[in-house]
């Protein structure tokens, strides 16, 4: 039978956050069955209360290309400025609309899916392969790049995540590679945008995607890549695009609105020269160029390492172990990127369970708010108001401007006006205003259950704060507590 | 004080005994606090900064951007003339006074000796003001603060954000309160509204740890600041609202920094500048974010008053951007860019800097603006000038800068 103190780790850390009853949950299945059971969630299998707001949400499920159809201006008015200006904005709002519901899909599941694990690695991945949830069609399609690119992969290999991210709609218009083409091939004395073109006819190479997907995504800015090969990768993707490009031929043409939210080759783009990537020649006339040299950066030791190392800052500490991670990036090597291998390797590693480790990390604010979401067993259906604390405290779903993602450190969340929001969010939650209404008042959430699975982190200190008030303030305190700031 | 002291005195009041200030209070016991105000101005993702101080006496610039380029001063919509051979985006006419009257100037061709094209990575080496140097704890406006005389106040150092960023992170305290953006204002809880929390919190962040540390920060710094902008919100009001958050928060800033003596430093993150697709020319998305940044910094200069004569303000990005347009009628990531220096002791209405031009052996790595002033160099000149900072402690703000400090840029008083 593990420790308290280990049970109480392992919810915090392998999971977005503990409720009442998952520490002893943890300690009587046997840390490795239930590992197991984490390591194959089935996500069909949720909760009613979280599978019956997932069904109320109207966008919810879609595929890009109906969404694009049944949401975007442009699908509703093919000739937005001929409407009428309330018109308009009515179905901006729609657009809106969808990203919002996004954004409860996301916080439901992350409250009460019993898949914790899952979660805590859609997380991970999603602010890894970072997208901005405002920027044009992303708004509509950001719940469904989670949903198809992200989760299905996040316990799978590391390449098929990789290439499910570089053509999704979401991420070709994030990082632009979908304007990313093969400059004009004649009369074009640079190749540089020589002649004036119509408005979003622009042809030529985008550096952007290239250079993040080495920077960022797999090899990382320490990964032996140059300038010279952002360069080359460029080339490479040119051609992958989102939708009808120039080169539509009939058959899509009578699907064109379906067609607007699928990743699309377009040959013509494409420059199917031969390029030269950290000393590998690649050339080709279609999409399995790009291909080839995105699954070539997938097993560099480069990459094996820098997912390794992010994991584990993730998972494991801020500044994480040098034996972990080298653990972590022999498996990833050794099984050709295999996810599951290399989270099991993490968490099985001696250096996860160290107690040096145990309330080490400081909370993100989304692990923050979905962990006292948790431990105060906050009802999935009331999600929705923890969106807009996670906007007060910085950290808004689907709202991370740069491609890095929001980070997982103290340095960069620890904050004294950030962690005065959070007790004032503590002190709230705990009187009960995030719960439904049922009679005059709210109702203070019990702070037994809390007090019981915190047992073994609270400090002295604390203990005697919460001896000296009200029961009815108990909860409150105990989800502003220090100890409670870190997991 | 640094953050030892703080606590030490934290200390001294008694255990820990939140200490009640008056709204003047910290003023009170620094009374050598210097006048002398820094705000730096963090454009994130690299502003093309040809587009913003445009060389249209350079024939290349025109060849090289077809369709993004500024045209001539004297053309329609072209750039504002500054110098005879360089030209304001139009999107800025709102700087123009402070151009004419000389607390405006822009040193070109300047950036980081460090070649990397990474925005991260770029962004903290300008932050912690060690290119090349990954470890670096600290950011050069934290050493900054501890190097300036008196006591410190944790509202000597104001952040405009939630989350700290790196060029203030360090040993010593400073104070963030929440931008326009996260809806300033409507709901930022004010710890004395609820005193019987704040006695509970008290209770349990008495420890030496990083956390609370910061808690006791957070409540010291914003029962000050909470006190400033109470007291004065109806002259706040006044001010026409402007639609981008920018001026607004600017017009805060104005505030806190005219009633609150303690204030010497303030930090902006500003993001929206990576134009990879379609940045436009002298109208669209780079002009629509120029012309927000431009109204902000006019209300620096008219709502700080008399302090606008105490305080420089500098815009710095990352790198600049290619100097050739790419197909999108955008640019990629580059090197040398353009700084910034506005306010009353600058010495302006100059462009400074030594301009390699656009020819192609001149531009670096064939493509973009090259680096001929490290921004290191223009940062410590106005630290000595303007902020007084000896050599020694310009070694400790920039520790192995070698880079020669521009002179000049800061009157003689």
């Amino acid at each position: 039978m593990i420790a308290k103190a280990t049970a109480l780790h392992i919810a915090n850390r392998l999971q977005v956050g503990p409720a009442p009853g998952d520490p002893a949950h943890i300690a009587s299945t046997g840390f490795e069955e239930w590992l197991d059971r984490q390591l194959h969630p089935q996500p069909s299998q949720l909760p009613e209360s979280v599978a019956s707001v997932l069904r109320s949400l109207p966008s919810f499920g879609k595929d890009c290309g109906t969404l694009y159809a049944d949401y975007s201006v442009k699908a509703q008015a093919p000739d937005p400025k001929a409407l009428p200006r309330e018109q308009k904005k009515e179905l901006k709002r729609g657009e809106r609309r969808v990203w919002r519901e996004a954004q409860i899909a996301r916080l439901v599941r992350a409250v009460g899916s019993p898949w914790q694990l899952q979660e805590a690695l859609v997380e991970f991945w999603f602010n890894h392969f970072n997208v901005y949830g405002k920027k044009g069609l992303i708004k509509i399609w950001v719940g469904a790049y989670e949903d198809q690119a992200i989760r299905p992969h996040t316990l799978g290999r590391f390449s098929d995540l990789l290439l499910a991210t570089a053509k999704h709609p979401a991420m070709l218009i994030y990082l632009d590679n979908s304007r990313n083409s093969a400059p004009a091939p004649e009369g074009a004395s640079s190749g540089m945008g020589t002649a004036r073109r119509p408005k979003g006819k622009a042809r030529g190479i985008n550096e952007n995607y290239a250079r993040e997907v080495m920077e960022l995504h797999t090899l990382g800015v320490d990964g032996g890549y140059t300038q010279a090969d952002v360069v080359s990768l460029a080339h490479i993707l040119t051609g992958w695009t989102v939708g009808r490009g120039g080169d539509m031929d009939s058959a899509t043409a009578i699907n064109a609105y379906n067609d607007k939210g699928a990743f699309r080759f377009a040959p013509r783009r494409h420059d199917s020269s031969p390029e030269t990537l950290l000393g590998r020649t690649f050339s080709g006339g279609d999409e399995r160029e790009g291909e080839a040299a995105l699954l070539m950066l997938a097993s560099h030791p480069a990459t094996a390492h820098h997912i390794s190392f992010q994991l584990a800052q993730y998972f494991v500490a801020d500044q994480p172990d040098t034996a972990l991670v080298d653990a972590m990036t022999r498996t990833f090597r050794a099984t050709n990127g295999d996810l599951r291998a290399v989270v099991r390797t993490m968490a099985t590693h001696e250096e996860f369970l160290a107690p040096t480790n145990f309330g080490a990390k400081f909370k993100t604010p989304y692990r923050y708010v979905v962990s006292a979401a948790r431990a105060t067993g906050t009802a999935p259906f009331s999600v929705e108001p923890l969106n807009a604390v996670l906007e007060d405290l910085g950290q808004r779903t689907y709202g991370c401007v740069s491609p890095d993602g929001y980070a997982c450190t103290q340095s960069a969340w620890l904050d004294p006006n950030g962690l005065l929001q959070r007790l004032s969010f503590a002190m709230r939650l705990g009187a009960g205003e995030y719960r439904p209404v049922t009679g005059a008042n709210f109702e203070p959430v019990n702070p037994a259950p809390l007090r019981e699975m915190l047992e073994p982190v609270l400090s002295a200190a604390t203990l005697s704060a919460l001896a000296q008030i009200p029961r009815e303030k108990q909860a409150g305190a105990i989800l502003g507590s220090p100890e409670f700031m870190r997991c | 004080m640094r953050r030892r002291d703080f606590l030490g005195y934290s200390a001294a009041a008694g255990g820990y005994a939140l200490v009640s200030l008056g709204s003047r209070g910290w003023a009170l016991q620094n009374p050598n606090a210097g006048k002398q105000r820094l705000v730096v101005i963090f454009l994130r993702g690299a502003v093309d900064g040809l587009n913003v101080v445009v060389p249209y006496t350079d024939q290349n610039y025109y060849a090289m951007r077809p369709t993004i380029a500024i045209p001539h001063p004297g053309q329609t919509q072209g750039a504002l003339d500054l110098d005879g051979r360089f030209g304001l985006h139009p999107a800025l006419q709102s700087l123009m006074p402070a151009w004419k009257e000389r607390s405006l100037a822009f040193v070109h061709a300047s950036g980081s000796p460090d070649e990397t094209r990474s925005h991260f990575e770029a962004q903290a080496y300008m932050e912690t003001g060690t290119p090349g140097v990954k470890i670096t704890p600290d950011g050069w406006m934290n050493r900054l603060l501890a190097a300036l005389p008196g006591q410190h106040a944790p509202t000597e150092a104001i952040n405009f954000g939630m989350t700290l960023p790196k060029i203030l992170a360090g040993a010593t305290p400073v104070a963030s309160i929440p931008t326009h953006e996260r809806g300033y204002g409507h709901e930022m809880h004010a710890p004395a509204e609820d005193e019987a929390a704040n006695a509970i919190f008290d209770r349990m962040y008495t420890g030496g740890d990083a956390i609370s540390v910061a808690y006791r920060e957070g409540r010291q710094a914003q029962t000050q600041i909470m006190s400033d902008l109470a007291r004065d919100m109806t002259e706040a009001a006044a001010g026409a609202p402007s639609p981008a958050g920018f001026a607004d928060d600017a017009a805060k800033l104005c505030q806190l920094m005219r009633q609150d003596p303690t204030i010497q430093l303030a930090f902006f993150g500003l993001s929206g500048w990576d134009t990879h697709v379609r940045q436009g020319g002298a109208e669209g998305q780079l002009a629509y974010h120029l012309k927000a940044l431009g109204e902000g910094l006019a209300q620096l200069r008219t709502g700080l008053r008399d302090t606008y004569g105490h305080t420089v303000v500098f815009v710095i990005s990352e790198f600049g951007r290619t100097a050739h347009e790419n197909g999108n009628g955008g640019t990629d990531h580059g090197h040398g860019n353009v700084m910034w220096v506005m306010g009353g002791p600058v010495n302006g209405g100059k462009i400074y800097g030594n301009w390699p031009g656009l020819d192609e052996e001149e531009l670096h790595e064939g493509r973009d603006l090259a680096v001929t002033t490290d921004f290191r160099g223009v940062l410590a000149g106005v630290l000595g000038d303007h902020l007084k900072l000896g050599k020694a402690a310009l070694a400790g703000v920039f520790p192995q800068n070698s880079a020669q400090s521009v002179s000049n840029l800061i009157r003689v008083a």
